[in-house]
């Protein structure tokens, strides 16, 4: 076991931590939110913990705290003008936010180290304090799920305009979940940025955020079990396509394509134990659509 | 009669279309008022100023003395407004009594569940709380809408054509359902379509041409009134020519 472990440990991290990753995702997407700001607000979460290990000396434990805040203020400044407009401006404006983490980290040098990133990072992220982050935030979003408050994000998922017309305020639900989905991608950046020796710019760029959603579509919308095994599936399926590198991407979305076609609620649509654990509510396929376009590019 | 809402002068363009042209009404408190007119008259335009849907371009909306124009649906849904659509808007993938729960729970959460069955019993849904709410029949979609609406306590309910699609038994039992909510001390505006409901149960009709209000009063003095019959069906002119 300890043997296998050692030899996987770099994917089983992945595994988790983009189970993190996804279940953010996961969050805008069920307030029919499309968010293309995971790879930067990730981005902002591992140069702030990583900045405050190297320069301050700041214990670990405290570096995620700060990578979470400092990411959630971020979504709050972002969110606040951009999530009153049209679905369609905040996923670009979202596009745009990233992009420009990622150009500020590749020409800030004195700060970020540029191209050559950040090097010499204490390794502190354990596969158990990753598998212990995805647990407690897996059952905190069941729980809300579950709560007042899940309903409130249910229901505008299934009609915002009924829902602005029980009271339900639809820009500040948003607006929150907003900044607890950045809040998450900044644990998860602080979580990255020391499981290597290193960060670059390369890093958190788009392809995370798309990730990201492909890991909750994939999985499927209908529970926060979905992105978790989304996550767990995307994430070992290329390393065992290794065994052949050119084909891996072109099987990759080869999958995805498959995927959506014919499992259009995600893997957790399947007929699987897991089923149970579930909300009674699961993802309807229109929803989906949104979605779709991406996971299959 | 004091009016519960006070409308005046409301105006509504869009892209040049005038839907609202300077529309007064008011709506007294415990009474069912129709909204009546041909279509593109501008009705549903006065319900969505009037539940913050639509901002109007100038004029005012007074709900119990309070300036409602220009403010957002959440705000006005809690001041005690409350609306159906007219067509239909249902949480998708909730049950019945999920849908009118969460409505409750604006409210505040304690007695949430309590409230909600209140509701389900006024409209005649509470024996069919578990199942889908996208499985029931039409009629009984409308009814849960309503029963939506009343879980928010309000103090006035906004009908958007609550009758279309109906079938003539529906209605009557629908037209009985309002009489039940007025007498439940609610005051109800609405705009609909059917004459025979909106005159068999309303206390007092507006009728709209144009964006303008044509006649206002009681049902049968707004059904004999000359402009609001032409515009129904035409000067007997344009018949001839």
């Amino acid at each position: 076991m300890s043997e296998w472990l050692a030899s996987y440990e770099n994917v089983v991290a992945l595994v988790l931590l983009n189970g993190i990753l996804g279940i953010a995702a996961y969050l805008m997407l069920i307030v029919n939110r499309f968010s293309l700001a995971t790879g930067g607000l990730m981005a902002i979460g591992a140069y702030v913990s990583v900045l405050a290990t190297m320069n301050f000396g700041v214990p670990f434990a405290l570096t995620l705290v700060l990578g979470g805040v400092t990411a959630a203020v971020m979504a709050l400044l972002l969110g606040a003008p951009v999530l009153r407009i049209e679905g369609d401006y905040f996923a670009l404006a979202t596009l745009a936010f990233t992009e420009i983490v990622r150009i500020i980290a590749l020409n800030w040098e004195s700060v970020t180290g540029g191209a050559l990133g950040i090097v010499g990072i204490p390794t502190e992220t354990q596969i158990w304090q990753l598998a212990l982050a995805l647990a407690a935030l897996t059952a905190a979003v069941f729980a809300v799920h579950r709560s007042a408050a899940g309903r409130v994000l249910a229901a505008i998922r299934g009609d915002e305009m009924a829902a602005a017309a029980i009271g339900i305020d639809v820009a500040r639900a948003r607006l929150l979940t907003f900044v607890a989905s950045g809040a998450i991608c900044g644990v998860a950046g602080a979580f990255a940025g020391h499981l290597n020796f290193f960060i670059g710019p390369s890093d958190f760029g788009m392809i995370r955020s798309i990730d990201a959603i492909v890991y909750a579509v994939f999985g499927g919308l209908g529970g926060v079990l979905g992105p978790v095994v989304g996550a767990l599936v995307y994430t070992v399926l290329p390393e065992m396509l290794r065994f052949s590198a050119q084909a891996r991407e072109i099987l990759l979305s080869l999958v995805i394509i498959l995927a959506v076609l014919f499992m259009p609620r995600g893997l957790i649509s399947l007929n699987l134990p897991l089923r149970r654990w579930l909300p009674r509510r699961r993802g309807q396929r229109g929803k989906l659509a949104a979605g779709q376009g991406v996971a299959a590019e | 009669m004091t009016a519960l809402l006070e409308i005046s002068h409301v105006a509504k363009r869009f892209n040049g279309v005038v839907a609202l042209d300077g529309v007064s009404a008011r709506v007294g408190r415990a009474t069912i008022t129709a909204v009546i007119g041909p279509n593109g008259s501008g009705k549903t335009s006065l319900l969505n100023v009037v539940t913050g849907f639509y901002e109007a371009d100038r004029g005012s909306v007074r709900f119990n003395g309070t300036e409602i124009a220009g403010r957002p649906p959440h705000w006005i849904a809690r001041l005690g407004l409350a609306r159906t659509f007219q067509h239909i808007r249902l949480f998708e993938g909730f049950s019945v009594f999920d849908n009118v729960h969460v409505a409750a729970e604006r409210r505040g959460t304690s007695h949430a569940r309590r409230r909600a069955e209140q509701a389900l019993e006024v409209v005649g849904l509470a024996a069919v709380g578990r199942q889908q709410a996208d499985a029931l029949p039409y009629g009984h979609k409308r009814r849960l809408e309503i029963a939506r609406a009343l879980a928010t306590e309000p103090e006035i309910l906004i009908l958007d054509e609550p009758a279309a699609g109906m079938n003539a038994t529906e209605k009557i039992e629908l037209g009985e359902l309002l009489f039940t909510i007025r007498d439940l001390g609610k005051t109800i505006l609405l705009v609909e379509h059917d004459m025979d409901l909106v005159m068999g149960i309303s206390d007092y009709v507006i009728a709209l041409n144009f964006g303008c209000t044509l006649a206002a009063g009681a049902p049968a003095a707004v059904r004999q009134d000359p402009q609001v019959i032409e515009a129904y069906l035409g000067r007997p002119e344009a018949a001839d020519a």
